[in-house]
């Protein structure tokens, strides 16, 4: 243990002893006859330096004890590593997307036969309240950009988007998040592209689908052939580059800060591991709706 | 034959035998008289014969009258 | 970066095959019950909707025959009265004639008892007159009777008796 870190530990012990003591200070009786303003600021004050002396206090201490260098360099593959399962090779965001599955069947289980039957006609109140929100809006939505296939494809955008948020949120437990990978989203994105293309066979028959390739003019018809290949490798690389993007960036900031990674990243993954994917599901699916309504019409 | 005679009071004999005689006249003379007298006649005798009443009193005549009167 | 291309294949299809089970267990459990559901609840809303609404038209209607049933009751209610006062003003001349009649009656009776009442005095007073006359008349004969007229009544009897 070096000079420089036991100078850390005292500071910012000192720091949190401070903090602590000002805010027991600042709730006692005897702040009670201040102006509030004051006392507000007052208390802020107290609470950032509370706050301050234990990340550095921890974060010292892990630093001390487990030996972790902070520094910009991080390691990562495009591709997930690979487990080896039963004398299969499988990536390691393969078991996770199947453990997820696995995650969903049983609350869906629990839901059917438990929560279910709990369904009131008026007054719904929370778990029942939230999935109404979703499923009713969901089918809003497919209705209003599908309008005839929407019974079929209002549950699979559903079901995207329930992955998506699970795989994000795999994420938290510093596993990779499938959606990382190129394999998974490319999986997706080939699902939507057969989506496309059955959808307008069945509205339109091959030769219609054919034909609306061929329009205005026959010269166009191999821009539009590459055109729709290249839907779905959009879709997946668009969602693959964000989600790397996203993890890139939290393991940056995780090896940056070495041991005081307490906290930050917490804040930080808010962001990048909830919200970021949650918009980047939206896109996804409401792009995969625009792509089949195109090939409705 | 007996036929009683009844005659007022105040009658003399010779008015009686006249009308002794005169029911001898009638009857015959094989006849036993009777005589009886009567204040209340006023005149005239009641002889009775053989069960036949002759009343020729006034004061049946004026009682017949009475009686016509008050009917 | 070394890509284990059968590998990756594998993998690829691993993930769809994972994403069609995925889908198929979320619509079954989770979409289409929660979906029925809320149809169920639109339908029992309407419904109810609809019952409102026939009560309603009901109401509505109700209401507006209230004042065809208020006038046809005034209606009916002056035809009864009109009918009751009738009934009693037969009924009150009725009773005004019999009176009348008992009243006749009566005075007729009174009239023909106060006319045998006036013939009985009369009856009695001529009986008493004639009792009273006769028996002046009997008082005087007695005076004035003597053996003549005895004599006299002796032989008209006797006269006629003869004959």
């Amino acid at each position: 243990m070096g000079f420089l870190n036991v100078v850390e530990i005292c500071v910012s012990s000192i720091c949190l002893a401070l903090g602590i003591a000002g805010l027991a200070f600042s709730k006692s009786s005897k702040a009670v006859g201040d102006d509030p303003k004051k006392a507000k600021k007052r208390k802020r004050l107290f609470t950032v330096l509370t706050l301050f002396g234990g990340w550095f206090l921890i974060g010292t201490l892990i630093s001390v004890i487990s030996n972790k260098k902070s520094g910009i360099e991080i390691e990562f593959s495009l591709l997930s590593e690979r487990l080896n399962i039963f004398g299969f090779s499988l990536a390691e965001t393969s078991v996770i997307s199947i453990c997820i599955t696995a995650i969903v069947l049983v609350l869906s289980l629990v839901f059917r036969f438990f929560i279910f039957p709990k369904f009131t006609f008026d007054n719904p109140k929370g778990i029942q309240n939230l999935l109404e929100i979703a499923v009713e809006s969901m089918d809003k939505f497919a209705k209003s950009n599908l309008m005839d296939y929407s019974g079929v494809l209002a549950p699979y955008m559903f079901t995207l988007g329930v992955f998506m948020i699970f795989s994000a949120a795999s994420e938290l437990f510093g596993l990779r998040a499938p959606t990382s990978d190129i394999v998974t989203t490319f999986a997706m994105g080939i699902i939507t592209f057969a989506l496309i293309n059955f959808f307008g066979i069945k509205k339109k028959g091959i030769g219609g689908r054919i034909k609306g390739m061929a329009s205005p003019t026959p010269l166009v018809f191999p821009m539009k052939i590459l055109s729709d290949i290249a839907v779905p490798v959009s879709l997946a690389c668009r969602l693959f580059g964000n989600m790397l993007g996203g993890m890139i960036v939290m393991d940056l900031l995780k090896s940056a800060l070495g041991g005081y990674a307490t906290g930050i990243p917490a804040v930080a993954g808010i962001y990048f591991n909830l919200f970021h994917p949650i918009i980047q599901a939206y896109i996804f699916i409401v792009l995969s709706m625009t792509f089949i309504n195109e090939a409705i019409e | 034959m007996t036929i009683t005679i009844t005659v007022p009071a105040n009658i003399t004999d010779e008015t009686y035998n006249e009308i002794c005689e005169g029911f001898k006249k009638r009857y015959g003379n094989d006849i036993t008289f009777l005589k009886e007298t009567d204040e209340k006649i006023i005149g005239g005798f009641i002889a009775e014969a053989n069960g036949i009443v002759y009343d020729t009193t006034i004061r049946s005549k004026l009682n017949m009258v009475k009686k016509v009167i008050t009917e | 970066m070394n890509i284990n291309l059968s590998e990756t294949v594998v993998d690829l299809i691993i993930n769809i095959l994972n994403i069609v089970i995925l889908f198929l267990i979320v619509k079954a459990l989770v979409y289409k019950p929660v979906r029925k559901f809320l149809d169920d609840r639109r339908a029992k809303v309407n419904e109810e909707t609809s019952k409102a609404q026939k009560i309603l038209d009901q109401a509505n209607e109700a209401l507006k025959s209230k004042d065809t049933i208020i006038e046809e009751s005034r209606k009916n209610a002056e035809i009864e009265a009109q009918k009751t006062f009738e009934e009693a003003k037969n009924n009150a001349d009725f009773i005004i004639a019999e009176a009348k009649k008992n009243a006749k009656i009566i005075e007729e009776k009174s009239a023909e008892e106060i006319k045998s009442q006036k013939e009985n005095m009369i009856h009695s007073s001529k009986n008493e007159i004639a009792e009273l006359a006769v028996n002046i008349a009997e008082k005087i004969l007695e005076r004035e009777t003597n053996e003549e007229d005895t004599k006299r009544i002796i032989n008209e009897f006797f006269d006629e008796a003869n004959i």
